[in-house]
């Protein structure tokens, strides 16, 4: 009895304050496209917040009620996926040996989840013995979304993902498409040839030293699901914003996004890890609201409509410029 | 430059309205070893009408023409082929072939549909004078159309055509070896599929030619329901399936052939 208490503690998940976890996205008052990508240190993929059990549980029910708009994969992506399979539990039990647990026998695997209490024995390499597939098995552990990039004619290409917190976008419309490809709708970005130099910098990315970048928007409702392909049910809901309301309203949504190359497939790993903070925690850091007033301020129009904010950007600036008034 | 002068040496009718003619160049030799021309032109009279040639031994100054007669009327059609066995002719407007035939190809399949006969029995010959191996692949009515066709160059080294209708093309590609490339032939519905399905597959765009005939329809994909329905860019269209409005992007996936439909803001 004594010994399973020990085990429950050592398991669960230190309760950090989002406040103090949140990777807040702004260096200084102003934000443009750019190519801002930097060295990840540490060099590790997950990030297990307190959010794990209710993000998974989701994750999962996401991917049984409309599976098609969460995974999507290509058929030549397997020998990708399963070396993402095999790099993320490779983390898991180095990184989080009380979390997880892997007993090999050759090609024999024991995957445990100790957080969840599964297990799951397959032979590595044959997707026959999984549930799904690679991706999409190994996708279910964690709180991030993940990406296969296959590279091969000089380019990028969209080989397989599962998204379950998309901000927008259509993995079905974009999977197999080049990076390119899936870049055009983003303004500046794509016809300032910006893209074309991440394109390079992303193809000459090494083993060993992957990298970062946070991506931001902001959410009404704390809903980590943006799915394009449910448009209508939550773009409505931004006519609901008014000033009073912004606070608990609106969320500041951070992607933190994190790029590894595969030695072996020679693609890339792509994932991210979906953040939300309302406006009003937000503003408990001074700093924050400030830089986040300055930047909304600042923004051009073609970035906030691009966003998706512009039609409540008015209110988000008169309640933060409010709370940091009231405050200081 | 020089015009190249040609002349009838043989001829064969292999259908209701293609012929084959076997030419030798009287004088300079044409820019390509297989192209397409648009214009037989004799002295005095020229006819517009599809032609196709291909050059099977190349150095000698040889060529076979496939000719197809199909929108000339009757009188027309005796009149050429009257003055092609008593006069000598050029052919006007010329372009290469759709296809080329890329270093290290060791196998062929080539999908075809009747509106791109004369195309595919041009690149079969080409194909069959370079003993390449080739797999037709061909829809049920051509299937029919074939057997009707009558050549006699080619009795031996022929292969049979396989109707790829309801067939898995996608189980059929995907076992193929490295070294066999694709060539699609056929309306623009058919080439657009065949693509799909090959760029899934991993064909490289190398790997996979095509030469699509009439309108070519864009779609519009449903990012509700992820279907295709037919429709352009910047308009709004109903979803055939799930009834949808949607708002067209000019986001276009080359994979899928369509451009990304949003579902409208209310
Ligand atoms: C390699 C993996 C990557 C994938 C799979 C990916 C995918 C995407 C997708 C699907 C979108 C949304 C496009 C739409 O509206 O339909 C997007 C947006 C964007 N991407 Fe990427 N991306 C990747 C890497 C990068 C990198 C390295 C950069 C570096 C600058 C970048 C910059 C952007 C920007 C600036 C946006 C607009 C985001 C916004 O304003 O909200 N992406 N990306």
């Amino acid at each position: 009895m004594e010994n399973r208490e020990l085990l429950q503690t050592k398991r669960a998940i230190p309760d950090t304050p989002l406040l103090d976890r949140f990777p807040f996205p702004f260096k200084g008052d102003s934000y443009r496209y750019s190519n801002d990508s930097f060295k990840l240190e540490p060099r590790v993929l997950l990030d297990i917040t307190p959010e794990y059990f209710e993000e998974i549980e989701l994750k999962r029910n996401i991917l049984k009620d409309r599976h098609e708009h969460a995974y999507q994969s290509m058929p030549h992506s397997m020998n990708g996926q399963w070396e993402i399979l095999e790099f993320i539990v490779h983390e898991m039990v180095t990184q989080h040996p009380h979390y997880f647990h892997l007993e090999k026998d050759g090609d024999h695997w024991m995957f445990e989840n100790l957080l969840l209490g599964e297990r799951q024995s397959f032979t590595f390499g044959d997707a026959s013995t999984l549930p799904f597939e690679p991706l999409d098995f190994i996708g279910r552990h964690v709180q991030e979304d993940l990406f296969y990039l296959g590279q091969r004619d000089g380019n990028l290409y969209l080989d397989a993902g599962q998204l379950c917190f998309p901000n927008n976008w259509s993995i079905g419309f974009n999977i197999g498409t080049p990076f390119l490809e899936f870049h055009k709708p983003v303004p500046e970005f794509y016809s300032s040839r910006m893209a074309e130099k991440v394109l390079g910098f992303l193809m000459r990315m090494e083993a060993g030293m992957p990298f970062r970048r946070p991506s931001w928007t902001t959410t009404v409702e704390k809903m980590l699901p943006v799915f394009r392909e449910s448009f209508d049910e939550w773009s409505p809901k931004k006519k609901n914003v008014t000033t009073e309301n912004a606070g608990n309203l609106v969320y500041l949504r951070v992607e933190d996004q994190r790029l590894f190359r595969l030695p072996g497939s020679n693609g890339i790993l792509f994932s991210l890890h979906t953040h939300l903070i309302s406006l009003e925690e937000l503003t408990q850091n001074q700093k924050w609201a400030k830089q986040f007033y300055h930047v909304l301020l600042d923004a051009p129009d073609y970035m906030s409509e691009y966003k998706g904010y512009l039609p409540y950007k008015d209110k988000m600036i008169a309640y933060l410029s409010k709370q940091i008034e009231s405050i200081s | 430059m020089e015009a190249v002068r040609l002349k009838l040496i043989q001829e064969q009718r292999i259908s209701d309205y293609i012929y084959v003619l076997e030419v030798k160049t009287l004088t300079g030799s044409l820019n390509f070893y297989h192209g397409a021309a648009e214009q037989l032109r004799f002295k005095h009279q020229s006819f517009s009408l599809p032609i196709r040639f291909t050059a099977p031994y190349q150095e000698v100054g040889m060529y076979r023409i496939f000719i197809d007669t199909y929108f000339l009327t009757d009188e027309e059609r005796l009149n050429v082929l009257n003055q092609l066995r008593t006069h000598d002719f050029q052919l006007e407007c010329l372009s290469p072939l759709s296809f080329v035939l890329q270093p290290n190809t060791q196998k062929v399949l080539l999908f075809i549909e009747e509106i791109a006969l004369l195309e595919s029995l041009t690149v079969m010959e080409m194909l069959a004078n370079l003993h390449i191996d080739m797999i037709l692949l061909v829809t049920d009515e051509l299937q029919i159309t074939g057997k009707q066709i009558n050549y006699k160059l080619w009795q031996d080294s022929m292969p049979t055509a396989i109707s790829f209708q309801n067939k898995d093309v996608h189980f059929l590609l995907s076992w193929q070896k490295i070294g066999t490339h694709i060539f699609a032939a056929g309306a623009w519905p058919m080439v657009d599929r065949l693509k799909r399905i090959a760029e899934d597959v991993g064909f490289s765009d190398e790997l996979f030619q095509f030469k699509g005939y009439g309108e070519m329809t864009p779609y519009v994909f449903c990012v509700r329901c992820y279907k295709l329905t037919k429709g352009n860019q910047n308009t709004q269209v109903q979803c055939e399936h799930c009834r949808t409005i949607l708002d067209v992007s000019n986001q276009y996936s080359k994979r899928l052939g369509a451009y990304l439909g949003n579902i409208k803001a209310i």
